[in-house]
């Protein structure tokens, strides 16, 4: 490679790592951008300062595991009810304010659910463990509507205080919805929904199903209100979200017999889609009951284990720096910058790809630090042994690479063979330990062939190459 | 300087041998004690905000629930961690009652997990050992499929396969010893770190595997055992650096770090060392004892 290439790659790796280094640590970045937004009157929009996301034992909260109970579910439908019932508990916990909550299925029919901040097990199983209700609302007289948001109002008025609320005669008025009111037909009678496409349009179409006893209501809903809409709400709430205080109500064109309708007219398929999934989890309410695991962290345990460990790994990389330049020298010296614009470049993936770090994830992240290292010490025994035999500089540092590659490609293959066992079979501590390590190695490979390499070339030709005490 | 590491080749096969032997009588003796995310339990950990009362004052409060199986154990200088077999939050409501009484506390950590959670982690971490030893046999029988010389690909990694199973055993016989007399358990981490020593000490094997298969090509009027010691000497200063490099951050992290991470760093700690030992003492010597033996069964016959 050309020197001038040399050069180039240097200043490749150096954007990269000043880039990496605002990606970790926006706030000065933001702080220039703002300087000069001031001084010049230029525009430059900020990056988002947005944090490194903690895993649940670092930043405590509850976690719980559901084991739902599929035996009514057709085999075919059990993804999809999985899905609903997903959904629905994460409606649920965001009424509740908890800041990135996680819900996830495992496997065919667990449910994982992580609530960071909460501290309360037993308040969180009662936000979870209801069961989904819906229900079909038909339009007020306008009368009652009046009335209703009169109420609303005077409620308001009197502030958040409960007492002077309850003064208020008919208080609870204002708990309802103004506008609807709420029909005999709910979860009980709905059989099931399926989404379709209009044959020439191709729109989708959502058909719904009653069954023989919700037929007979909703023919009656029907009959009576046709050319009015039919509000309809899971767990109290519009049943898809159309704006503030709205609800979602299709209109009734006619009087339905047989307990069968389609509903024309969403936006989007999407929107369709979810539609059709919320119908379908008020139609079969899939039982969630206890969980089967649970667990709880103290915010001041996460805490602490958290500064501890970074303080270990950062105790570690300094180690290493001088055991690095105390054995190797100059070369030592390289290696551990490189080092460091690994550590950064690696913390900047993290945040890029959103990886949730745990205290599992950090062991694996200190485990590739060593790794890394590993690679450069390869490199490094091979170089010597060229200067040894009296090669020039130059060949011994390509020499060097060249011969120590199959080494650090089949030991880093190898463990990120087992990184990846440990993610397709692992639990979530095990996940996060090989992810950080996995992303830690590839990245490592990355930092020992092209950075440690642009680094030493650059000594190439220069008067340093000739200082062998340098190079031992 | 060259050092003769097969001189005494049999002398370090032999003491790994006995090692692994009597590691494995000690997890025989001593049973290993899996945590609660194998059998299924629930793990409770508070500290108290002054002085924590005793272990028996704790034992004794607790009797009259009428509780399966509670251990008690301090931890750190004001907590106290309970483990129990019940992993209902009923038995979890009752204890932090009772214990109220013994002191103010607030508590940490508390988890449950159900016997048949445990049970299918249990099935999957056995499951999940195997594969990846599989894999690793499979890879260096692949990898060295082309090395030239006496020795075939498959006997690399089956080599290999028995080193691994040496640097996974004993650091499982020292948790052995841990568990009888610290009730240190084995939890998730550890198994974590033990898929760690496999994936860290094949890295070790290959770097010398890697470094025979080059010299055999290189030097073609040297006898297998004289490549197998040259190749331990060249890469003797990389397997002992590399290993310091990695248990520089360990040492901190099991010195600084919380009882989390503690017994993960020191599995990995004990298997690093054993990694590096058995990748100079055993991983060339044993190829070499396995051509001798060959060759001296031809002649018989």
């Amino acid at each position: 490679m050309s020197r001038k290439n040399t050069v180039w790659s240097l200043f490749f790796i150096i954007i990269l790592a000043v880039a990496a280094g605002f990606f970790c640590f926006p706030k000065h970045l933001n702080q220039g951008i703002g300087w000069i937004n001031e001084t010049t009157g230029l525009n430059i929009s900020k990056i988002s300062e947005e944090d490194f996301r903690l895993g649940l034992d670092l930043k405590g909260g509850v976690r719980l595991e559901y084991q739902a109970d599929l035996e009514q579910v057709e085999p075919e439908d059990k993804a999809n009810a999985m899905e609903g019932l997903r959904d629905v508990i994460e409606r649920r916990i965001n009424i509740f304010g908890v800041a990135e909550p996680q819900v996830i299925v495992s496997g065919n029919s667990r449910l994982m659910v992580e609530l960071p901040g909460v501290e309360d097990i037993e308040e969180a199983k009662e936000w979870i463990g209801q069961t989904p209700w819906l229900e079909f609302l038909e339009e007020r007289e306008q009368e009652e509507s009046d009335k209703i948001i009169a109420k609303i109002k005077e409620v308001q008025e009197a502030g958040g205080e409960f007492e002077k609320i309850q003064e208020i005669e008919d208080w609870q008025m204002a708990l309802e919805n103004p506008y609807y009111k709420k029909t005999d037909l709910n979860s009980r009678y709905f059989k099931k929904a399926s989404l379709n496409y209009d044959q020439t349009s191709n729109d989708p179409i959502i058909e719904i199903e009653f069954n023989e006893e919700g037929a007979e209501v909703f023919e009656q809903i029907t009959e009576r209100n046709v050319g009015k809409t039919l509000a309809i709400m899971l767990d109290n709430r519009s049943i898809i979200d159309v704006g503030e205080g709205m609800v979602y109500a299709p209109r009734i064109n006619e009087k339905i017999e047989g307990g069968r309708a389609i509903i024309t007219g969403q936006r989007d398929v999407k929107e369709a889609k979810t539609i059709v999934l919320r119908l379908n989890q008020g139609a079969l309410p899939v039982q969630i009951g206890e969980p089967i695991s649970e667990s709880k962290i103290g915010p001041t345990l996460g805490k602490i284990s958290l500064e501890d460990t970074l303080k270990a790994g950062l105790l570690g990389f300094a180690l290493i720096f001088v055991f690095m330049v105390l054995y190797y020298r100059l070369p030592g010296l390289l290696a551990s910058l490189a080092l460091a614009f690994y550590a950064f470049l690696l913390l900047a993936i993290f945040k890029m790809i959103s990886v949730t770090l745990t205290l599992a994830g950090i062991g694996g992240v200190i485990l590739s630090i060593g790794m890394a290292v590993d690679a450069n010490i390869l490199i490094f025994t091979r170089m010597n042994e060229e200067l040894k035999q009296g090669k020039s500089f130059g060949q011994s540092v390509e020499e060097g690479f060249n011969r120590a590659w199959p080494a650090i490609r089949d030991g880093n293959a190898t463990t990120l063979l087992v990184g990846f066992i440990l993610l397709f079979l692992g639990t979530s501590f095990v996940k996060g330990f090989a992810t950080t390590l996995n992303i830690g190695i590839l990245l490592s490979m990355f930092t020992a062939i092209v950075v440690t390499r642009t680094f030493l070339r650059l000594f190439i030709g220069t008067r340093l190459e000739k200082i062998t005490w340098l190079w031992k | 300087m060259t050092i003769d590491f097969l001189k005494y080749k049999n002398f370090f096969l032999a003491v790994s041998l006995i090692l692994v032997i009597s590691c494995v009588a000690l997890m025989f003796f001593w049973p290993l004690k899996p945590s609660i995310e194998f059998t299924g339990g629930a793990v409770l950990e508070i500290e108290y905000q002054d002085n924590r009362p005793g272990v028996e004052e704790i034992q004794e409060k607790i009797k009259d629930l009428g509780l399966e199986e509670v251990i008690v154990q301090q931890t750190g200088d004001k907590g106290i961690i309970l483990r129990m077999q019940s992993a209902s939050e009923d038995a979890h409501q009752k204890i932090t009652e009772k214990l109220q009484e013994t002191g103010a506390f607030e508590e940490q950590s508390f988890e449950a997990i159900g016997p048949v959670v445990g049970k299918e982690l249990s099935q999957k971490t056995v499951l999940l050992i195997i594969v990846s030893l599989a894999a690793m046999l499979l890879y260096i029988a692949f990898a060295f499929r082309n090395v030239p010389g006496p020795v075939n690909s498959w006997i690399y990694g089956l080599a290999s396969f028995l080193m691994l199973g040496h640097d996974v055993i004993i650091p499982l016989g020292v948790f052995a010893a841990l568990g009888n007399f610290y009730g240190v358990q084995i939890t998730i981490p550890i198994i974590t770190a033990l898929l760690t020593v496999v994936g860290y000490a094949i890295n070790n094997v290959i770097v010398v595997y890697d470094r025979t298969r080059e010299n055999l090509v290189k030097s073609r009027n040297l006898s297998f055992g004289e490549v197998a010691n040259l190749s331990i000497n060249q890469t003797l200063s990389r397997q002992i650096n590399t290993s310091l490099a990695v248990l520089f951050p360990l040492f901190a992290i099991y010195f600084m770090s919380g009882a989390a991470l503690k017994y993960f760093s020191l599995a990995l700690i004990i298997g690093i060392v054993t990694g590096t030992y058995s990748s100079i003492f055993l991983a060339t010597p044993m190829l070499v004892a396995w051509l001798n033996f060959r060759n001296r069964k031809a002649k018989k016959r």
